[in-house]
């Protein structure tokens, strides 16, 4: 192949301007390297992110619905008005529970309780006549009928503690025996607090009695199998309210805290949460329950992946970002290379001509500039993928910096607008998830692990190779067109 | 009587206005083992004459035949790659290369193959004066006569039976040029090729075998004894 060796031939000869090529090419290799890898490296560390975080969907009651149903009914009846919460059946939460994209799911029950065998963990200014001077709203379903009981405990319900949201955000721990599983529903056990079990001499495989704080004849005797540790505080009206001490909840299978809140609610759940396989399904899988036979004019269901809209936020812009960094200096370099391999292509008019004149065939004339400048291209993806690791990963942290550092200013902005009403029934629920994700801005993802792979590489070859080509073809087309008497003729 | 290698078949031709044609109906053969010189004065068309001969323009009517081929038909790609050499007043050489690369270039091209090309280039190159060290250096740091010489040499090693030269001896001086011409026609005789050379020297043209003047589109040819 000759006019492979031609291009060797003029490439030693033109020593300059081979080099100039090649720092060009080079330069537009880096970037668009750069920009390739930080736009895999975002996009793993986002699916690490989704993947981990996954997202969840919780299935509750239409709250607003709800309350404009009551308001409409109330201006044709006297009184006060009063909101009816209407449970969700276990029915509808397991069809919703057998669609694609459930990774597992939690149910929530809340029930308020009185201690009967032992002492709750007093807060400061609550006193146990606090009925006589005081009413304390507790939740559960009687709050539902706008009843205003007296409550000393917090009883959650749920499926599976492990799952329950103070525990899969760390807040709580267990430190004794076992949580509450799948399996315990329908019997009579529950994990305390540990300051809860201290105070009373409370160890795992006790018993305690508590009593409905609705119906003091409903009483439940708790066999204790775990016990936990929070690392919360409470609210600020835990001060004053007993059952909203974080001592003094306690975790107990749904069924259990459905017999408290009484027999309407046997077989129901007021919430459930539905951890996704990948955040990136929520919407497909609130579609697909939306054609279920469950009665979305009473529940609706609420997309929580706030937390990994936080932490990916800051990288998707950087993906972003790299994405256009690849378009504009691929497109930019192409038309620069093509410009310059045009005016030393033009310049060359004359070599043209002779080997045309010689008889040398058009297409290995064009082979010849392209192979020259295919030939920097190879050493300009060489030397990119030398250099390009540690330029991208400046690069790529830098801009992720920046972004953190915006998004945790969008994120101080917000807190002070406030994310939005608490959750329902004790503070729960996706409002304070919302809340707890806004406090933790330092969650979102602050680097990125930078590595050029060989799929990078590949990709910067072949967007090398097609600028290379394109930056020959054009100019040489143009002139192989011509017949060599004119090319020769107008050099004479 | 041998074929001619070169025919020129009711050859015409014109730049844009047919009726001003710059030759009409011309009738000419070439020989192998002839050198021939082409004269005229400015725009007689010597130089368009040549293109067409050497295969670098086509004939607007009638038809060219090497060696009783038409070279429209063949293709004029083909035949320059194939048949004919051509020389030019400013060399033709490929600036970048060296005098040894430059010949072996052309010689790839034309597919022209010799047991150790590089002694053979160099022994041609040193018949025409050129040492092997000039043959290593970039052709533009030849003088003019040796570039012509270089360029000489490439169409000999292609080894084609038609080579055309449009002034060559034009930019040197009559030292070089009588050695050029010598050159050429130690070509056309021992080599048994055709040579068809332009010049505007009448010196030059008395040295060659035939001469053809050009003259307000009509040829005349002239024998030299």
């Amino acid at each position: 192949m000759n006019f492979l060796k031609r291009a060797f031939w003029s490439m030693k000869a033109k020593k300059g301007k081979t080099l100039l090529q090649l720092v060009i090419f080079t330069v537009i290799c880096v970037f668009v390297l750069s920009g390739l890898t930080i736009q895999s490296a975002a996009k793993a560390s986002s699916e690490l992110a989704r993947q981990e975080l996954g997202g969840s969907v919780t299935l509750q009651v239409d709250r607003e619905a709800a309350m404009e149903k009551q308001q409409s009914e109330q201006s044709e009846s006297d009184g006060p008005p009063q909101f009816t919460s209407t449970p969700i059946s276990l029915d509808d939460a397991e069809s919703i529970a057998a669609l694609d994209h459930v990774k597992s799911y939690n149910y929530s029950v809340s029930a308020s309780a009185n201690a009967e065998d032992f002492d709750i963990i007093e807060s400061s200014t609550s006193t146990d006549d606090s009925s006589d001077t005081e009413t304390e709203q507790a939740p559960g379903g009687d709050q539902g009928r706008g009843g205003m009981v007296q409550a000393d405990l917090t009883v959650n319900g749920t499926l599976t503690s492990d799952e329950a949201e103070s525990f899969s955000d760390g807040e709580a721990e267990i430190v004794d025996g076992r949580g509450i599983e799948e399996s315990d529903a329908g019997s009579n056990v529950a994990v305390i607090e540990q300051t809860l079990a201290e105070e009373n001499d409370l160890e795992v495989g006790d018993t305690i009695n508590i009593s409905s704080a609705s119906d003091e004849d409903t009483t439940q005797e708790l066999e204790i199998v775990g016990i936990y540790e929070t690392s919360s505080a409470g609210s600020d009206q835990a001060m004053n309210f007993s059952f909203l001490n974080p001592y003094n909840t306690i975790y107990v299978p749904y069924t259990a805290a459905n017999t408290l809140k009484g027999e309407d609610y046997t077989d129901t759940v007021e919430s459930v949460t539905y951890q996704m396989d990948d955040a990136e399904n929520i919407d497909a899988f609130i579609a697909a329950a939306e054609k279920t036979d469950v009665d979305f004019d009473v529940y609706q269901l609420d997309a929580n992946d706030d937390l990994y809209q936080q932490m990916v936020g800051p990288i998707e812009n950087v993906a972003s970002f790299a994405k256009n960094i690849v378009y504009l200096v691929t497109i930019a370099g192409a038309i620069i290379l093509a410009l310059i391999v045009m005016l030393s292509i033009r310049e060359r008019k004359y070599e043209m001509g002779v080997l045309m004149a010689i008889g040398e065939k058009k297409w290995k004339l064009a082979g010849q500039f392209i192979t020259e400048i295919v030939v920097i291209a190879i050493v300009a993806v060489g030397l990119s993928s030398i250099f390009g690791n540690p330029i991208a990963n400046v690069l790529g942290n830098q801009l992720l910096d920046q972004q953190t550092t915006a998004s945790a200013e969008t994120t101080t902005t917000s807190m002070q607008q406030g994310p939005g009403g608490g959750g329902p029934m004790g503070g729960g629920g996706p409002g304070q998830a919302v809340s707890d994700a806004f406090s933790q801005p330092s969650e979102a993802i602050s680097s990125l692990n930078i590595n050029v792979t060989w799929e990078n590489i590949l990709i910067l070859g072949g967007i090398g190779l097609a600028v290379a080509i394109i930056a020959a073809l054009i100019p040489s087309i143009s002139i192989l067109r011509l017949q060599p008497k004119n090319i020769l003729t107008k050099q004479e | 009587m041998t074929a001619p290698l070169l025919a020129f078949k009711n050859v015409g031709y014109w730049y844009t206005d047919k009726q001003n044609p710059l030759f009409q109906s011309v009738n000419i053969e070439f020989y192998k083992n002839t050198f021939y010189t082409i004269t005229g004065t400015s725009g007689s068309g010597k130089t368009t004459f040549l293109s067409l001969a050497g295969g670098l323009d086509k004939a607007k009517e009638g038809d060219i035949e090497y060696d009783g081929k038409s070279i429209r038909k063949m293709g004029l790609g083909n035949f320059r790659h194939d048949y004919v050499s051509i020389i030019f007043q400013s060399y033709n050489l490929i600036p970048y290369m060296t005098a040894y690369q430059n010949i072996a270039s052309a010689m790839a091209i034309t597919g022209k193959k010799v047991e150790n090309q590089e002694d053979y280039i160099l022994k041609m190159l040193a018949k025409v004066g050129i040492s092997e060290e000039q043959a290593k250096q970039r052709v533009l740091t030849l003088s003019g006569g040796q570039q012509q010489r270089v360029a000489i040499t490439r169409a000999f090693c292609c080894d084609t039976d038609l080579i055309v030269a449009d002034e060559p001896t034009g930019n040197l001086d009559d030292k070089t040029s009588k050695e050029i011409v010598k050159l050429f026609t130690d070509l056309a005789h021992q080599e048994n090729k055709c040579v068809i050379m332009v010049t505007h020297d009448p010196q030059i043209a008395a040295q060659s075998d035939v001469t053809i003047q050009l003259s307000n589109g009509s040829f005349r040819m002239l024998q030299h004894v």
